[in-house]
């Protein structure tokens, strides 16, 4: 019974620290696309050169060949911009997908 | 063109070897060998050799992972639910026929696996979009379909798959590398082993059962494989449901099942998820396994050929398992009374823990203890392990909602 109710304590302790640590966990600062690991949470500059739209969300590409998803953003060309998120894959392709954005220029 | 065929006969030999190894050394699954295989430069190896070895590889371990499961009380996440019914049968000296249980299982899962591939290469395509805009409702329903069949407490096996779920959401956002590894070996593997470690059990002696004196009632056939049949193909193309969920789903529709029944069952779902899996990737090119996923990445496309080479390949591989099966059964059966029960689970606790943090480092290793405090939590509160596939489950759940 004792060891029962420790591991359950452990278990909710545990897991409540796993849920609340990337918010702990710094973003690394990237600089091109052969940085980005799948998972990580990254942090990124630079100036967009290209702007897909779709229906509720924009595919962003920037000069250092990264390339963005955000949804209910308003960006366009030529801005430059400081982007944190986390990086994931799509058709084998790694992207950021943006969790905020800063107007830099 | 020999060396072509030589080529391809030696990358079967390989898969049907790395299967071995991965069906009896507990924390090594097939899906860790194949993400070390994509990670490999892989230019130089036919992609044809590649598809025989994954394939190959990944039917041999559905025969032979039930040994350390029934052995050593180390199972991984399709497997955990033979510890019982299988330690049960250890403890009277039957190991070796609760191992030989599951190989009719098994034997059984190839048979239905070549029935089921016309289904799913011409009607699952028609369905999946379907099938798809409802797939979180699918999940939820079964999730709900397994708390509530729950004979202990459904109040525990609700608490149980919630916090597995968080767990499961909590590690797939964290950076880590193979992160199922720790997650899956702390819910199922170390969790179990812990609790031998904590049981006086001394193994008796084991009987070596010939094969022929094997008694099951075609009865008992039929209700196994007619479970196999409505729970198995469902786990082939529907995310996080597993081998084990397969089972006590397909247990519960056909009614009550014995043990020996639950077993042969366990090996049949066992080894017609590995098996349809690849199909599944050729009709709908979903990966729902590690290793579809891994032949996904060696073969951007899959055509007749394939599908051809991978049948005859599940059928080949299938074949040899069954002989190494029975060999290295007997040998386990043979000796395991000799080595020291606790030792034996200390030394593959230690194992997995070395395991979780070479594969996924010192967040790996925070994930593997808590998820062990988690699984352990199940055992002890005495309800199916199956709750704790909440920790894909959830995840799942939350990807396919529409809102």
């Amino acid at each position: 019974m004792r060891l029962m109710k420790l591991s359950l304590s452990l278990s909710f302790l545990g897991i409540f620290f796993l849920l609340f640590l990337p918010n702990i966990i710094k973003p690394k600062q990237v600089f091109n696309y052969p940085q980005l690991k799948t998972n990580e949470r990254v942090k990124t500059i630079g100036k967009i050169i290209e702007v897909e739209t779709y229906d509720d969300f924009l595919i962003i590409k920037l000069h250092n060949n990264i390339t963005i998803t955000c949804s209910n953003c308003n960006l366009k060309e030529n801005q430059e911009i400081e982007v944190e998120g986390k990086v994931t894959e799509y058709k084998q392709n790694l992207h950021i997908q943006a969790e905020k954005i800063k107007n830099v220029t | 063109m020999l060396l072509e065929i030589l080529v391809l006969i030696l990358a079967l030999v390989l898969g049907i070897f790395a299967g071995l190894i991965t069906g009896l050394i507990p924390g090594i699954h097939v899906n860790l060998i194949s993400i070390f295989l994509i990670s490999l430069p892989l230019a130089f190896i036919p992609p044809l050799a590649s598809l025989i070895f994954i394939v190959s590889m990944s039917i041999t371990h559905t025969f032979l992972d039930f040994i350390p499961s029934i052995f050593l009380g180390a199972p991984d996440e399709d497997t955990s639910l033979s510890i019982l019914p299988g330690h049960e049968l250890l403890n009277k000296g039957g190991g070796y026929k609760a191992i030989l249980y599951t190989l009719y299982g098994s034997c059984i899962g190839i048979i239905i696996i070549f029935i089921f591939t016309p289904l799913f290469l011409f009607i699952l395509p028609k369905i999946y979009s379907y099938i798809k805009t409802i797939m979180f409702l699918i999940l939820i329903f079964a999730s709900l379909y397994l708390i509530i069949k729950e004979r202990k407490s459904k109040l525990f096996a609700l608490i149980v798959f919630f916090l597995s779920g968080f767990l499961g959401l909590a590690t797939l956002n964290l950076p880590i590398k193979n992160s199922l590894l720790p997650l899956l070996t702390g819910l199922f593997g170390s969790s179990s082993l812990i609790t031998s470690l904590m049981k006086k059990e001394k193994i008796p002696k084991q009987t070596l059962t010939p094969l022929k004196k094997i008694k099951i009632t075609k009865k008992e056939l039929a209700n196994s494989g007619i479970a196999s049949c409505l729970a198995a193909p469902l786990c082939t193309f529907l995310p996080s449901l597993g081998s084990s969920q397969a089972a006590v789903i397909g247990s519960d529709l056909t009614g009550e099942t014995n043990r020996k029944q639950f077993l042969i069952l366990l090996g049949s779902i066992n080894t017609i998820v590995a098996g349809l899996s690849f199909i599944t990737l050729y009709s709908i090119k979903k990966a729902r396994t590690g290793t579809a996923l891994a032949l996904s990445k060696v073969l951007n496309s899959l055509n007749l050929l394939h599908l051809s080479i991978i049948s005859i390949t599940i059928f080949i591989s299938g074949l040899v398992a069954f002989f190494l099966t029975i060999y290295i059964g007997k040998l386990f059966a043979k000796n395991i009374n000799k080595f020291n029960y606790k030792f034996l689970s200390l030394s593959v606790l230690i194992f997995l823990t070395i395991l979780s943090f070479i594969f996924s480092g010192f967040l790996g290793l925070l994930i593997f203890i808590i998820s062990t405090f988690t699984g352990l939590s199940a055992i002890l509160l005495g309800i199916r392990r199956t709750h704790l596939m909440g920790s894909l489950m959830l995840p799942s759940i939350l990807l396919y909602m529409p809102f």
